[in-house]
């Protein structure tokens, strides 16, 4: 009768050891993380899982840590919500600096006004919030997604010689990069005169998957495409695939990604992409650590806004990249 | 006999019991968790999941389930935020509102159209995720006013945040409702055996309607919440919130079957998430090792959950 | 008469020819060699995930963890693809030396093999809810894919043997298109022709009449999902062969697309009807709606909409039609 629920009482009990046992093997691994004082800093992706994210952290961790500093990577799950209530549990942790990427530019406002109220500085990463944000924030140190992509807008008015049809395989629709990135198209097309027409956007979600498939259906819809604008070098792969597999030549279609993988490298030496604007996540993840110890030193943060050069890549100059990620 | 009530315990509170435990050893190895401020952050995050999580419940009991939680509650916010012009008052009525229609067509489409809850709710998703896209213009838009900000960070006497107050008043209200009124017993009998509840005479297309309009409800109860803390709104919020709401009410051990579950045990389940996110980010837990554990946690404990079911079924 | 009954057995097949002629006539390039080919390749890769849930559907239960599953075994493969890292440019795992080929093709198969016993095992012996049991697979599976990846792109090397999976060529349509077919049709004897088949169906209807009948409840259960993991692996094979990149992101969300196109194939979710054939239908019906859409060039926000709107209608189509037969 009672065999059930002793087994069950001795599965429950197995299951808390664990629980003890890896919240102690935790605790034992990072052990000076409240007793010992030192201190702390949150890195705060909107999410996790993108193929970008990955080697930014990590290199963003080791520069931190080489310096005597333990990093705090919570996992937003591209949700604004969540993430402005991960913030909460930063300022409740009372981190030293939260270096943060916002999901959405205007959503986490309001955090970070919480942030400053509690005395927890925020410097914001990689990509910017709203500029009303800027009273309650340190800096900001990143790329700039908006002049990456004039960038790349510039690439293609450059790749077409200022005339023709674009194709655009975008990331998610609405998401903050790529509404930027349109918006960086429109301006450049609008500023350099250039008689090019967009003929069609279509989300991809991020995945190279998504990119061949909709690649597939441009190709047969539209017999006057000359370029494709892809909003990373991850989904500019899938469109490739998409066009060897119809039997289109490289250069015949001009494709620019954003990026720098080292598969596009070889893309653009091989002929299949006309460009993509340098955006390492290694050497980004370094850099914004340098500029968080910076502050962390001299507790400010001159200048205010420091961002990253966003070289332009074709096949004038791709010898000269290494492929890093 | 007392070994035998302690059995009880453990098979009937497992998930208090759980939650206790979390809270123990990281009270021991990181003091910050027992801070007021950091469990009533806890209590905030899981505010909104709870909120949902009551209509969630209402529909497990009648054997249904609504994908569209997230995409409706982010209408809500966009309504909001785009009626505001005609007051803040008006705005939130409108979405509330448009929230509460939109959940009353779900049942509507479940009920009276016999297409399958998640046929419908699915369809409902997609569609309000394209209608919010549209209505922002596929931008974020933001509120013009603050006022609502010392609602999503004030505090009730200075430590309960009114988002926790909010749900805690609806969590009781409902489970009131549940346990205590014809219209729960009624809603039980329904998930139990629709067939002989509709031979007892239950309307049982009306009360599906209920469940499914007072999710839409709210829904739109959380789009405002969602307001107070963003003051924003797009088309790219709220992607997860259905299945964060779903795994929590089905991890407080409410059966996708129907019948059983009360709004109890559905808020320790969704708490439960709360309390290990929050934990594993206070441990420093590496973020794809988050994902592992959650996972392993929620088979174990459902395992376990239906082990002890079959088990007291043998009995 | 007899029309009327076929009409009514077959609504969605109806739906989708109506569908089918609409856009031909009304959609720019859609009735061409090229697009129909097209749309067989949207298809095929996740309608293996989709052949092998539907079994899995028809035991009444649910595998939402198929996605993550296409994700982890994408990974693996290749990670032991790289047979010579010279070729690549960037060493993206520590995987060195020999050609692992063998390893690449097997280690995903029993991934998805296993996980599916996992499921299975505690689906059927504790009769747990099988749609919180996946999804908590789904979390841990899609933590390990990228754990492994380390939250990294892998790139394939171009090896002949893989890459041709996915992408070699018979009259022009690319030979997974084939494989797809070849699946559907395996499972769907497997279903009406063996008495695995005959349980699977028996259990899905009834599943207490189904344990006093002695049907071996608990096997036939874990078969099914291991024939889910098994496919999604296979779909994952077929997709970096085709694409030669892997990451944790991919295959994200495939479990919803799926599920939606078994159900609209007309499987129910409660169990005990449906077939492999009517997802295939369901599988290419929801590819040719986002195709013919793509291809009118109208924007996402309103395809969403309209999405919606088309799955909905014909979902009621077939309950109607269902309804008026019985």
């Amino acid at each position: 009768m009672g065999k059930f629920s002793r087994a069950s009482g001795c599965v429950l009990a197995l299951l808390l050891c664990a629980g003890l046992a890896f919240a102690g093997g935790a605790a034992e691994a990072k052990p000076a993380a409240e007793a010992g004082g030192q201190s702390t800093v949150a890195l705060m992706w909107g999410g996790t899982d993108a193929p970008f994210v990955g080697p930014h952290i990590r290199s963003f961790t080791e520069t931190m840590e080489k310096a005597g500093y333990k990093v705090v990577v919570p996992d937003s799950k591209w949700d604004p919500a969540k993430q402005s209530t991960d913030v909460d549990d930063m300022i409740a942790m009372k981190v030293d600096l939260i270096c943060l990427v916002p999901v959405d530019p205007l959503a986490i406002i309001p955090a970070l006004k919480k942030a400053k109220v509690s005395g927890v500085p925020v410097m914001t990463i990689n990509t910017e919030a709203d500029k009303s944000a800027n009273e309650y924030i340190i800096g900001f140190s990143g790329v700039g997604a908006y002049e990456q992509g004039l960038v790349a807008s510039e690439l293609l008015v450059d790749a077409m010689r200022g005339k023709g049809n674009i194709a655009v395989v975008e990331g998610v629709s609405g998401f903050n990069v790529c509404v930027l990135y349109a918006k960086a198209l429109d301006d450049t097309i609008k500023k350099k005169k250039a008689a090019i027409s967009i003929l069609a956007v279509q989300p991809t979600n991020w995945s190279p998957a998504e990119a061949t498939k909709i690649t597939e259906d441009y190709i047969t819809r539209f017999k006057n495409m000359d370029a494709i604008f892809a909003h990373d070098d991850y989904i500019a792969g899938g469109v490739i695939v998409a066009l060897k597999e119809a039997g289109i030549k490289p250069g015949q279609i001009k494709i620019v990604g954003v990026g720098g993988t080292g598969d596009a490298l070889q893309a653009i030496k091989d002929g299949w992409m006309f460009g993509t604007v340098q955006q390492s996540p290694i050497t980004e993840g370094a850099f914004e650590a340098r500029r968080a110890l910076e502050f962390l030193k001299n507790g400010k943060l001159e200048p205010f806004y420091s961002i990253m050069d966003n070289p332009r890549i074709d096949a004038s100059n791709v010898n000269k990249y290494k492929a890093e990620f | 006999m007392n070994g035998r009530r302690f059995r009880a315990i453990i098979r009937d509170q497992k998930i208090l019991l759980i939650i206790l435990a979390i809270a123990l050893v990281l009270a021991v190895v990181r003091p910050v968790f027992i801070s007021a401020e950091n469990l009533f952050n806890i209590l905030f995050q899981v505010s909104i999941t709870s909120i949902i999580g009551i209509g969630m419940t209402f529909l497990m009991i009648g054997a249904d389930f609504d994908l569209s939680v997230g995409s409706n509650m982010v209408f809500a916010t966009t309504v909001a935020i785009l009626l505001q012009g005609s007051g803040l008052g008006a705005g939130i009525a409108a979405a509330i509102l448009a929230s509460t229609v939109a959940g009353f067509l779900n049942g509507v489409f479940v009920a009276k159209l016999r297409i399958n809850s998640f046929i419908s709710t699915l369809s409902m998703m997609i569609f309000l995720r394209g209608l919010v896209l549209i209505l922002t213009n596929k931008q974020t838009i933001s509120g013009s006013s603050d006022a609502l900000f010392s609602f999503g960070y004030g505090n009730l006497f200075g430590v309960i945040p009114y988002p926790v107050v909010l749900a805690a008043a609806l969590l009781v209200l409902f489970a009131l409702v549940l346990a205590r009124t014809v219209l729960g017993r009624n809603l039980y009998a329904v998930g139990c055996n629709e067939k002989a509840a509709r031979m007892f005479g239950i309307d049982v297309a009306g009360l599906k309607i209920f469940a499914f309009s007072l999710t839409g409800f709210l829904c739109g109860a959380s789009g405002i919440v969602l307001l107070s803390r963003l003051n924003s709104a797009s088309g790219t919020y709220g992607i997860d919130t259905n299945l964060d709401v779903i795994s929590g009410v089905l991890l407080g051990g409410i059966s996708l079957s129907g019948g059983e579950g009360s709004i109890f045990k559905a808020f320790q389940g969704i708490l439960l998430l709360g309390v290990l996110s929050n934990a594993m980010i206070l441990l420093h837990v590496t973020p794809y090792l988050q994902q592992v554990i959650k996972g392993l946690m929620l088979m174990t404990v459902v395992s376990l959950d239906s082990y002890q079911a079959k088990a007291a079924a043998f009995r | 008469m007899k029309l009327q009954n076929l009409l009514r057995r077959e609504a969605i097949l109806a739906v989708f020819i109506v569908l089918f002629v609409i856009c031909s006539f009304f959609v720019p390039s859609f009735f061409t060699a090229r697009n129909l080919i097209n749309i067989l390749k949207q298809s095929a890769i996740i309608g293996l995930v989709v052949a092998g849930l539907t079994i899995t559907v028809i035991a009444g239960n649910v595998d939402l963890s198929v996605g993550s599953v296409v994700s982890f075994a994408a990974v693996i493969a290749l990670t032991y693809t790289h047979a010579d890292l010279s070729q690549t440019n960037i060493s993206m795992t520590a995987q060195e030396g020999r050609p692992l080929l063998a390893l690449a093709f097997s280690l995903p198969f029993l991934m998805g093999a296993a996980v599916g016993l996992i499921n299975g095992l505690i689906i059927s012996r504790f009769q747990a809810n099988s749609v919180i049991i996946t999804l908590g697979a789904l979390s841990a599976v899609r933590g390990g894919a990228l754990l492994v990846a380390g939250g990294k792109v892998i790139y394939g090397v171009k090896n002949p043997v893989f890459a041709a999976l996915g992408q070699a060529q018979l009259f022009t349509i690319p030979v997974y298109v084939f494989i797809f077919v070849a699946a559907c049709i395996v499972l769907e004897l497997l279903l009406r022709r063996t008495s695995f088949g005959r349980y699977v169906y028996l259990i899905g209807a009834n599943l207490k009449a189904a344990i006093i009948a002695g049907v071996p409840v608990a096997r036939v259960q874990i078969l099914t999902f291991v024939i889910s993991g098994l496919m999604a692996a296979f779909a994952a094979l077929i997709l970096v062969a085709r694409l030669n990149t892997a990451s944790g992101l991919i295959g994200n969300g495939w479990e919803f697309d799926a599920v939606t196109a078994v159900v609209i194939g007309g499987t129910s979710l409660l169990g005990g009807r449906g077939s492999v054939i009517k997802s295939f239908q369901g599988a290419i019906l929801v590819t040719m709606i986002i195709n013919a859409m793509v291809l009118l060039n109208i924007p996402s926000s309103y395809q969403y909409v309209a999405k919606a709107l088309i799955i909905l209608t014909a979902v009621l189509i077939d309950i109607r039609t269902r309804r008026e037969a019985a």
